[in-house]
Protein backbone atom coordinates (compact mmCIF):
# COMPACT_ATOMS: atom_id res chain seq x y z
CA UNK A 1 0.00 0.00 0.00
CA UNK A 2 1.34 3.08 -1.17
CA UNK A 3 2.87 5.75 1.92
CA UNK A 4 2.10 9.36 1.67
CA UNK A 5 3.46 12.35 4.01
CA UNK A 6 6.65 11.89 3.72
CA UNK A 7 9.21 14.04 5.74
CA UNK A 8 11.14 16.00 2.75
CA UNK A 9 13.03 18.77 4.93
CA UNK A 10 13.57 19.49 8.99
CA UNK A 11 15.35 22.51 10.41
CA UNK A 12 15.81 22.93 13.74
CA UNK A 13 17.66 26.93 14.17
CA UNK A 14 20.59 26.95 16.41
CA UNK A 15 21.13 30.39 15.90
CA UNK A 16 18.80 33.35 15.22
CA UNK A 17 18.18 33.75 11.59
CA UNK A 18 15.76 35.95 9.22
CA UNK A 19 14.91 33.26 6.70
CA UNK A 20 14.69 29.73 6.97
CA UNK A 21 14.82 28.39 3.58
CA UNK A 22 13.63 25.18 1.49
CA UNK A 23 14.90 24.50 -1.38
CA UNK A 24 15.00 21.85 -3.88
CA UNK A 25 11.54 20.42 -3.99
CA UNK A 26 11.08 18.26 -6.19
CA UNK A 27 8.66 19.18 -9.03
CA UNK A 28 8.79 15.78 -11.16
CA UNK A 29 5.64 14.44 -9.27
CA UNK A 30 7.09 12.74 -6.57
CA UNK A 31 4.47 14.93 -4.31
CA UNK A 32 1.32 16.47 -4.93
CA UNK A 33 1.03 18.62 -2.33
CA UNK A 34 3.26 20.17 0.66
CA UNK A 35 2.76 20.41 4.65
CA UNK A 36 4.70 22.57 6.42
CA UNK A 37 4.56 22.44 10.27
CA UNK A 38 6.82 24.73 12.58
CA UNK A 39 6.73 25.91 16.00
CA UNK A 40 8.61 28.84 15.93
CA UNK A 41 8.97 32.38 18.07
CA UNK A 42 11.11 35.44 16.79
CA UNK A 43 13.30 37.54 18.59
CA UNK A 44 10.81 40.63 18.42
CA UNK A 45 10.41 42.10 21.81
CA UNK A 46 7.68 44.32 23.04
CA UNK A 47 5.13 42.25 21.08
CA UNK A 48 2.96 39.20 21.94
CA UNK A 49 2.79 38.44 18.22
CA UNK A 50 4.95 38.80 15.09
CA UNK A 51 4.77 37.94 11.76
CA UNK A 52 6.25 35.38 9.45
CA UNK A 53 5.93 35.69 5.08
CA UNK A 54 5.62 32.88 3.30
CA UNK A 55 7.72 33.49 -0.23
CA UNK A 56 7.10 30.54 -2.56
CA UNK A 57 10.66 30.31 -4.91
CA UNK A 58 11.68 33.33 -2.69
CA UNK A 59 9.17 35.95 -4.54
CA UNK A 60 7.13 38.57 -2.86
CA UNK A 61 5.46 39.34 -6.28
CA UNK A 62 1.92 38.23 -7.08
CA UNK A 63 0.92 36.90 -3.54
CA UNK A 64 -2.27 38.42 -1.89
CA UNK A 65 -4.07 36.99 1.06
CA UNK A 66 -6.21 37.26 3.46
CA UNK A 67 -6.95 36.49 7.08
CA UNK A 68 -9.23 35.73 9.99
CA UNK A 69 -8.18 36.16 13.49
CA UNK A 70 -8.53 36.82 17.03
CA UNK A 71 -7.02 38.03 19.96
CA UNK A 72 -7.71 36.36 23.59
CA UNK A 73 -11.72 36.28 23.64
CA UNK A 74 -12.24 38.64 21.14
CA UNK A 75 -14.62 38.81 18.00
CA UNK A 76 -12.73 37.29 15.19
CA UNK A 77 -11.67 40.04 12.64
CA UNK A 78 -10.49 39.97 9.20
CA UNK A 79 -8.38 41.49 6.67
CA UNK A 80 -6.75 40.91 3.36
CA UNK A 81 -3.32 41.68 3.89
CA UNK A 82 -0.20 39.21 3.87
CA UNK A 83 2.41 38.25 6.14
CA UNK A 84 1.25 38.97 9.49
CA UNK A 85 1.32 35.64 10.34
CA UNK A 86 0.71 35.78 13.87
CA UNK A 87 3.39 33.57 15.99
CA UNK A 88 4.82 34.80 19.27
CA UNK A 89 8.00 36.62 20.23
CA UNK A 90 10.79 35.92 23.10
CA UNK A 91 10.19 37.26 25.87
CA UNK A 92 8.37 34.41 27.57
CA UNK A 93 11.57 31.88 27.30
CA UNK A 94 9.90 28.41 26.82
CA UNK A 95 6.91 30.01 24.68
CA UNK A 96 6.53 28.92 21.19
CA UNK A 97 3.81 29.87 18.49
CA UNK A 98 2.81 27.31 16.01
CA UNK A 99 2.24 27.94 11.91
CA UNK A 100 1.22 25.22 9.44
CA UNK A 101 1.05 25.62 5.24
CA UNK A 102 -0.89 23.43 3.15
CA UNK A 103 0.20 23.81 -0.16
CA UNK A 104 -2.33 21.51 -2.56
CA UNK A 105 -0.73 20.66 -6.26
CA UNK A 106 2.24 23.15 -5.89
CA UNK A 107 3.53 22.03 -9.02
CA UNK A 108 0.33 22.98 -10.74
CA UNK A 109 0.83 26.00 -13.52
CA UNK A 110 -2.70 27.02 -11.85
CA UNK A 111 -2.52 29.86 -9.27
CA UNK A 112 -1.35 28.22 -5.73
CA UNK A 113 -3.66 28.46 -2.74
CA UNK A 114 -2.32 27.77 0.59
CA UNK A 115 -4.05 27.46 3.53
CA UNK A 116 -2.39 28.62 6.60
CA UNK A 117 -3.18 28.38 10.40
CA UNK A 118 -1.30 29.89 13.16
CA UNK A 119 -0.82 30.49 17.03
CA UNK A 120 0.97 32.98 19.14
CA UNK A 121 1.20 34.99 21.42
CA UNK A 122 2.24 34.78 25.39
CA UNK A 123 0.28 33.55 28.82
CA UNK A 124 -1.68 36.14 29.08
CA UNK A 125 -2.61 37.14 25.26
CA UNK A 126 -3.12 34.72 22.95
CA UNK A 127 -3.71 35.03 19.05
CA UNK A 128 -5.33 32.70 16.56
CA UNK A 129 -5.54 32.92 12.97
CA UNK A 130 -6.63 31.31 9.54
CA UNK A 131 -5.35 32.78 6.62
CA UNK A 132 -4.71 32.06 3.03
CA UNK A 133 -2.17 33.23 0.57
CA UNK A 134 -2.54 33.14 -3.30
CA UNK A 135 0.48 33.22 -5.50
CA UNK A 136 -0.74 33.91 -9.58
CA UNK A 137 2.33 32.46 -10.88
CA UNK A 138 2.42 29.46 -12.90
CA UNK A 139 5.43 28.31 -11.73
CA UNK A 140 5.89 25.11 -10.01
CA UNK A 141 7.22 25.63 -6.19
CA UNK A 142 10.39 24.14 -5.78
CA UNK A 143 11.56 26.39 -2.78
CA UNK A 144 9.84 28.21 0.00
CA UNK A 145 11.25 31.05 1.87
CA UNK A 146 9.69 31.70 5.85
CA UNK A 147 10.67 35.38 6.24
CA UNK A 148 10.47 37.29 9.15
CA UNK A 149 10.42 41.29 8.22
CA UNK A 150 10.53 42.27 11.74
CA UNK A 151 12.71 40.44 14.01
CA UNK A 152 15.37 37.11 13.45
CA UNK A 153 13.65 33.65 13.50
CA UNK A 154 14.70 32.73 17.04
CA UNK A 155 16.85 29.72 17.63
CA UNK A 156 14.84 26.31 18.64
CA UNK A 157 12.33 26.61 15.89
CA UNK A 158 11.95 24.21 14.24
CA UNK A 159 10.54 23.60 11.25
CA UNK A 160 9.17 20.17 9.25
CA UNK A 161 8.60 20.33 5.28
CA UNK A 162 6.01 17.06 4.02
CA UNK A 163 5.42 15.84 0.95
CA UNK A 164 2.43 14.56 0.21
CA UNK A 165 1.21 11.81 -2.73
CA UNK A 166 -2.14 11.64 -4.13
CA UNK A 167 -3.06 8.15 -5.28
CA UNK A 168 -5.78 5.29 -4.93
CA UNK A 169 -5.66 2.14 -3.27
CA UNK A 170 -7.46 -0.09 -5.55
CA UNK A 171 -10.36 -0.52 -3.05
CA UNK A 172 -12.26 3.34 -3.32
CA UNK A 173 -13.48 3.98 -6.36
CA UNK A 174 -13.68 7.23 -8.41
CA UNK A 175 -16.62 7.99 -10.85
CA UNK A 176 -18.25 11.37 -12.24
CA UNK A 177 -21.02 12.43 -13.06
CA UNK B 1 6.13 -1.93 12.47
CA UNK B 2 4.63 1.34 12.61
CA UNK B 3 0.95 1.60 10.60
CA UNK B 4 0.76 3.37 7.54
CA UNK B 5 -1.62 6.02 7.46
CA UNK B 6 -2.19 9.12 5.53
CA UNK B 7 -3.04 6.30 3.22
CA UNK B 8 -4.12 7.71 -0.93
CA UNK B 9 -7.68 6.27 -1.53
CA UNK B 10 -8.55 7.32 -4.74
CA UNK B 11 -7.75 10.69 -6.82
CA UNK B 12 -9.45 12.40 -10.16
CA UNK B 13 -8.29 15.62 -11.85
CA UNK B 14 -11.20 16.26 -14.41
CA UNK B 15 -11.19 15.88 -18.45
CA UNK B 16 -14.13 17.66 -18.69
CA UNK B 17 -17.17 19.07 -16.75
CA UNK B 18 -19.04 17.09 -14.24
CA UNK B 19 -22.22 17.87 -11.92
CA UNK B 20 -20.19 16.23 -9.26
CA UNK B 21 -17.47 13.46 -8.37
CA UNK B 22 -18.17 10.33 -5.80
CA UNK B 23 -15.72 8.30 -3.97
CA UNK B 24 -17.06 5.21 -3.26
CA UNK B 25 -16.60 1.66 -1.70
CA UNK B 26 -14.43 3.36 1.05
CA UNK B 27 -12.35 1.25 3.10
CA UNK B 28 -13.07 1.92 7.03
CA UNK B 29 -10.73 4.82 8.20
CA UNK B 30 -10.95 6.69 11.78
CA UNK B 31 -10.64 9.96 9.68
CA UNK B 32 -10.76 10.43 6.15
CA UNK B 33 -9.38 13.65 4.14
CA UNK B 34 -10.25 15.36 0.70
CA UNK B 35 -8.25 18.04 -0.32
CA UNK B 36 -10.04 19.76 -3.72
CA UNK B 37 -8.59 22.70 -6.27
CA UNK B 38 -12.13 23.61 -7.72
CA UNK B 39 -12.93 25.33 -10.78
CA UNK B 40 -16.45 26.54 -11.83
CA UNK B 41 -17.50 26.73 -15.62
CA UNK B 42 -18.94 29.53 -14.84
CA UNK B 43 -20.19 31.86 -11.88
CA UNK B 44 -19.86 31.70 -8.13
CA UNK B 45 -21.25 28.58 -6.03
CA UNK B 46 -20.83 26.84 -2.60
CA UNK B 47 -19.77 23.34 -2.20
CA UNK B 48 -21.31 20.72 -1.01
CA UNK B 49 -20.88 17.35 0.50
CA UNK B 50 -23.26 14.03 0.96
CA UNK B 51 -21.97 11.08 2.71
CA UNK B 52 -23.10 7.54 1.85
CA UNK B 53 -25.69 9.14 -0.84
CA UNK B 54 -27.48 10.93 2.05
CA UNK B 55 -30.14 13.57 0.83
CA UNK B 56 -32.13 14.51 3.94
CA UNK B 57 -32.10 17.23 5.77
CA UNK B 58 -29.41 15.49 8.09
CA UNK B 59 -26.48 17.60 8.07
CA UNK B 60 -25.92 21.08 10.57
CA UNK B 61 -23.02 22.92 10.11
CA UNK B 62 -21.61 25.92 12.41
CA UNK B 63 -19.79 28.47 10.18
CA UNK B 64 -16.57 30.68 11.31
CA UNK B 65 -15.60 33.39 8.19
CA UNK B 66 -13.84 36.34 7.26
CA UNK B 67 -14.56 38.34 4.11
CA UNK B 68 -11.70 40.29 4.49
CA UNK B 69 -13.15 42.77 6.60
CA UNK B 70 -15.04 41.53 8.66
CA UNK B 71 -15.28 38.24 10.66
CA UNK B 72 -17.87 36.57 12.03
CA UNK B 73 -19.98 33.10 12.63
CA UNK B 74 -23.57 31.80 11.76
CA UNK B 75 -25.08 28.33 12.18
CA UNK B 76 -27.24 26.45 8.93
CA UNK B 77 -28.53 23.68 10.13
CA UNK B 78 -30.87 20.94 8.67
CA UNK B 79 -29.25 20.98 5.42
CA UNK B 80 -29.52 18.26 2.61
CA UNK B 81 -26.13 18.62 2.31
CA UNK B 82 -22.38 20.24 4.55
CA UNK B 83 -21.45 23.31 3.28
CA UNK B 84 -18.06 23.42 2.75
CA UNK B 85 -17.70 27.26 2.43
CA UNK B 86 -19.55 30.14 3.10
CA UNK B 87 -17.21 33.19 1.85
CA UNK B 88 -14.59 30.57 0.40
CA UNK B 89 -16.68 29.20 -2.60
CA UNK B 90 -15.97 28.51 -6.20
CA UNK B 91 -15.42 30.53 -9.19
CA UNK B 92 -14.35 30.02 -12.99
CA UNK B 93 -10.47 30.33 -11.88
CA UNK B 94 -8.42 28.09 -10.13
CA UNK B 95 -8.45 30.74 -6.85
CA UNK B 96 -10.42 28.17 -4.43
CA UNK B 97 -8.56 25.60 -2.10
CA UNK B 98 -10.61 23.49 0.25
CA UNK B 99 -9.70 20.99 2.95
CA UNK B 100 -12.00 18.92 4.49
CA UNK B 101 -11.78 16.16 7.69
CA UNK B 102 -14.28 13.64 8.30
CA UNK B 103 -14.04 12.65 11.94
CA UNK B 104 -15.35 8.90 13.46
CA UNK B 105 -15.84 7.56 9.23
CA UNK B 106 -15.93 3.93 11.09
CA UNK B 107 -17.76 4.26 14.01
CA UNK B 108 -21.21 2.75 13.55
CA UNK B 109 -22.26 4.25 17.19
CA UNK B 110 -21.29 8.03 16.76
CA UNK B 111 -22.45 10.85 14.72
CA UNK B 112 -19.37 11.65 12.27
CA UNK B 113 -18.20 15.55 12.58
CA UNK B 114 -16.66 17.47 9.51
CA UNK B 115 -14.28 20.48 9.39
CA UNK B 116 -13.58 22.23 6.71
CA UNK B 117 -11.47 24.91 5.45
CA UNK B 118 -12.12 27.04 2.41
CA UNK B 119 -9.90 30.07 1.38
CA UNK B 120 -11.22 31.84 -2.15
CA UNK B 121 -8.12 34.28 -2.91
CA UNK B 122 -10.16 38.09 -3.22
CA UNK B 123 -13.01 36.66 -1.18
CA UNK B 124 -12.63 35.42 1.96
CA UNK B 125 -11.74 32.27 4.31
CA UNK B 126 -13.74 29.51 6.28
CA UNK B 127 -13.46 27.24 9.24
CA UNK B 128 -16.85 24.95 9.16
CA UNK B 129 -17.61 22.27 11.75
CA UNK B 130 -20.50 20.28 10.49
CA UNK B 131 -21.88 17.39 12.16
CA UNK B 132 -24.68 14.50 9.98
CA UNK B 133 -26.92 13.59 12.20
CA UNK B 134 -26.41 9.86 11.38
CA UNK B 135 -25.09 7.42 13.66
CA UNK B 136 -25.33 4.08 12.58
CA UNK B 137 -23.77 3.89 9.67
CA UNK B 138 -19.56 4.21 8.62
CA UNK B 139 -18.93 6.43 5.99
CA UNK B 140 -18.39 4.36 2.31
CA UNK B 141 -19.22 6.97 -0.09
CA UNK B 142 -18.61 10.22 -0.48
CA UNK B 143 -20.29 12.71 -3.38
CA UNK B 144 -18.84 16.62 -3.65
CA UNK B 145 -20.43 18.95 -6.17
CA UNK B 146 -21.11 22.75 -6.41
CA UNK B 147 -24.32 24.05 -5.07
CA UNK B 148 -26.46 24.75 -8.16
CA UNK B 149 -23.08 24.69 -10.01
CA UNK B 150 -21.18 22.55 -12.78
CA UNK B 151 -17.84 21.77 -11.97
CA UNK B 152 -14.99 22.56 -14.42
CA UNK B 153 -12.27 20.75 -16.26
CA UNK B 154 -9.02 20.82 -14.40
CA UNK B 155 -10.84 20.40 -11.12
CA UNK B 156 -8.82 18.07 -8.71
CA UNK B 157 -10.21 15.39 -5.72
CA UNK B 158 -7.84 13.79 -3.68
CA UNK B 159 -8.85 11.48 -0.69
CA UNK B 160 -6.90 10.08 1.82
CA UNK B 161 -7.50 8.04 4.76
CA UNK B 162 -6.26 8.29 8.55
CA UNK B 163 -5.59 5.58 11.26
Amino acid sequence: MAETFVKIGHQVLTADSPTVVFSGIPTDGTYTDLYLVSQVRTARTGQPWDQIDILPNGSSSNLTGGKMYSASNGSPTSNTTIGNYVTSDDATLGWAGTLTVYIPNYASANKKVMSLESHGGTSSTHYYGMFYLAWDNSTAISSITLDSPNADIASDSTFTLYGITKGTDGTTTVTTS
Amino acid sequence: MPTTTYVPLGTVTLTASASEIEFSSIPSYSSLVLVLSSKSTSGSYDQGLQLNGDTGSNYNNTILYGDGSTGGSTTINGTTQFYLDYYGSVTNTFSTSTIVQIEAADSTTHRKIMHSRSNRDANGLDFIGGEWTDSGNAVTSITYFLISGTLDSGTTASLYGID
